[in-house]
């Protein structure tokens, strides 16, 4: 199954979205979820405080309709609400998308319009049927594009959101500056990256191989001395 | 590329670093530009990013090509995202596409599916009228219409709404009630993608339930009471689940005879459809049962204020799927 969708530009070059599977979404609804259960334990924490003070339990008050209702239904609606005002306000985002890397957007890849945003949340009723988001989850996994019900009817896909382009840029840069081809500098950047998760005799081996092929013979095979090497050889003239 | 000779293609690497040698300080300055928040920028900007666009659709067809694996093309993918989503983002569109959708595209959705709406609210009379006949003719099967304790309170003279709100507050009760409304809608019509059967049972039996329980009331004196419970948020709250069964039935013909463009586009499409009208549908939902809750238990509204509220109500619902009435705003705001 396609983990990316590539979308229409009209330039003739597709726009690649990579796909958020069954993982980023859960992560990002668990994020979410816990912020609405923090809210409403805020509130109730709030509440109590505010009994407490004005005593209001203890002038036999504190069970009638009134603050009963005072006390239910803003979590309630902190519960309802939390995705669809958030969605429309940060444009299809919310806090827990946001800190999980991911975004929802529209078959043109902007971000979606209220209507659409509405109708998924409304869905979300389906989604979420009969516990757990049992019928969502099993969407997103069968489903080419993984998406839940609410999004086929909307017409919205959930795509990972990469780091800006400004980043790796500055990584291109040293590409082009290094003096030697520009393959080879790439393979050295990404080696130095990784260089604490390989494997030593691996990385030695991997060092070795790119010095070579740039036409460097280091003076050992330590590896802190190939590491020097590889730092130099990136190293603009 | 802005004038630069393109060297040939075979010579791939060389192509790569020829790239990345005349094009790097450009890509950064629409990395920037796409960066950056749009309402802070200009015109110049605007039409920075728009001819970047192109520029940067080509590179990354050429890298594709040339340097399938490279950090270049994954860069230039995500600069090309970036630029990409800075022009099809519309500016601050929210609350005007919210205004869309119930101006415009409602009544479309409507005006599309006016056969469907005709036909399910056609079989829901005829389904009311089964109900009543079914009740005359065999008063014992009020059974499969009613739990046993709903007949034992309306044999004893009594409806079982009479003290519901000794029971429930009414804030609490509307929430219920709202929720249990969107379900049943929402239920109707996704039981549509089983070729519309499962809509179409959904209002048979929302339909004889209803011309039973009226018919099994009435023998009892109870019919009147039963009106006046129903009537001011009965008429929207059936319409609603009308229209959803009528959103039902168009998924059904979609997945029975999708036409040229095939199944899933044609249920993507009636999807659509179904979603607008369903939008439309829980804000009057939710309006309905806030009257269930408030208006319909409290004997303080006579039978005509119901009745009254509830014609008021249907009628702006009505309003909102024509959509003239919206559309006259407009008129009127652009004339003035």
């Amino acid at each position: 199954m396609d983990s990316y969708i590539e979308l229409e530009s009209g330039t003739g070059t597709g726009v690649i979205e990579n796909l958020a599977g069954a993982g980023s979404r859960s992560y990002a609804y668990i994020i979410d979820w816990h912020i609405r259960i923090l809210l409403v334990v805020c509130w109730y924490l709030g509440c109590m405080a505010w009994l407490q003070t004005v005593n209001l339990l203890g002038s036999g008050r504190g069970s009638d309709l009134g603050s009963l209702m005072w006390l239910n239904v803003p979590p309630m609606l902190i519960y309802v609400l939390y995705h669809p005002i958030l969605e429309l306000a940060m444009l299809g985002n919310t806090p827990g998308k946001r800190y999980a890397g991911v975004a929802i957007v529209d078959e043109s890849g902007a971000p979606p319009g209220a209507g659409a945003i509405l109708i998924r949340n409304v869905f979300r009723l389906i989604d979420s049927l009969p516990f757990a988001y049992t019928i969502g989850l099993i969407t997103v996994m069968t489903t080419a594009r993984h998406v839940r019900f609410g999004d086929m009817v909307a017409g919205t896909v959930m795509v990972k959101r990469t780091a800006p382009a400004t980043d790796s840029l500055d990584t291109l840069e040293r590409i082009r500056n290094a003096p030697v081809d520009a393959e080879t500098a790439e393979l050295a950047i990404e080696l130095l990256a990784r260089w604490k998760t390989i494997a030593p005799s691996r990385r030695v081996a991997l060092a070795t191989g790119l010095l070579e092929r740039a036409g460097i013979a280091p003076e050992n095979t330590q590896a802190k001395t190939l590491r020097r090497e590889l730092e130099r050889m990136l190293q603009p003239l | 590329m802005n004038g630069n000779p393109s060297p040939p293609e075979s010579a791939n690497p060389r192509l790569w670093e020829h790239l990345l040698s005349v094009r790097l300080e450009r890509w950064r300055r629409l990395a920037t530009l796409a960066a950056g928040r749009r309402r802070d920028q200009d015109l110049a900007a605007a039409r920075a990013v728009l001819s970047g666009y192109g520029e940067v659709a080509r590179d990354v067809a050429l890298a594709r090509r040339t340097a399938p694996d490279s950090l270049t093309r994954r860069t230039l993918e995500t600069l090309y995202g970036d630029l990409h989503r800075a022009l099809a983002e519309a500016p601050s569109r929210r609350w005007r596409d919210l205004v869309t959708l119930f101006v415009d595209h409602v009544p479309r959705a409507a005006r599309h599916l006016r056969a469907e709406i005709a036909s399910v609210v056609a079989l829901f009379i005829i389904s009311i009228i089964a109900g009543v006949l079914l009740l005359r003719v065999y008063p014992d099967t009020a059974g499969v219409f009613l739990s046993p304790q709903m007949i034992e309170t309306v044999q004893h003279g009594q409806l079982w709404t009479d003290d519901i709100l000794n029971v429930v507050p009414s804030s609490v009760l509307s929430i219920n009630l709202m929720t249990n409304n969107i379900a049943v809608a929402l239920t109707c019509l996704t039981l549509g993608l089983f070729y519309g059967l499962g809509t179409l049972y959904i209002i048979c039996l929302n339909g004889m339930m209803l011309g039973g329980v009226f018919a099994y009331t009435h023998r009892f004196g109870l019919g009147d009471d039963l009106y006046r419970f129903v009537i001011a948020h009965g008429l929207v709250e059936l319409s609603v689940i009308c229209l959803a069964g009528a959103a039902g039935l168009s998924l059904g013909r979609a997945i029975a005879r999708p036409g040229a463009h095939g199944r899933i586009a044609a249920v993507r499409a009636a999807m659509r459809q179904a979603g607008v009208l369903t939008a439309v549908a829980v804000p009057f939902l939710i309006g309905s049962g806030i009257i269930e809750a408030y208006v319909s238990p409290n004997p303080e509204f006579t039978t005509a204020a119901r009745t009254v509220i509830g014609v008021l109500w249907f009628g702006v619902l009505v309003l909102a799927l024509d959509g003239r009435v919206w559309r006259g705003f407009r008129v009127a705001r652009t004339t003035r």
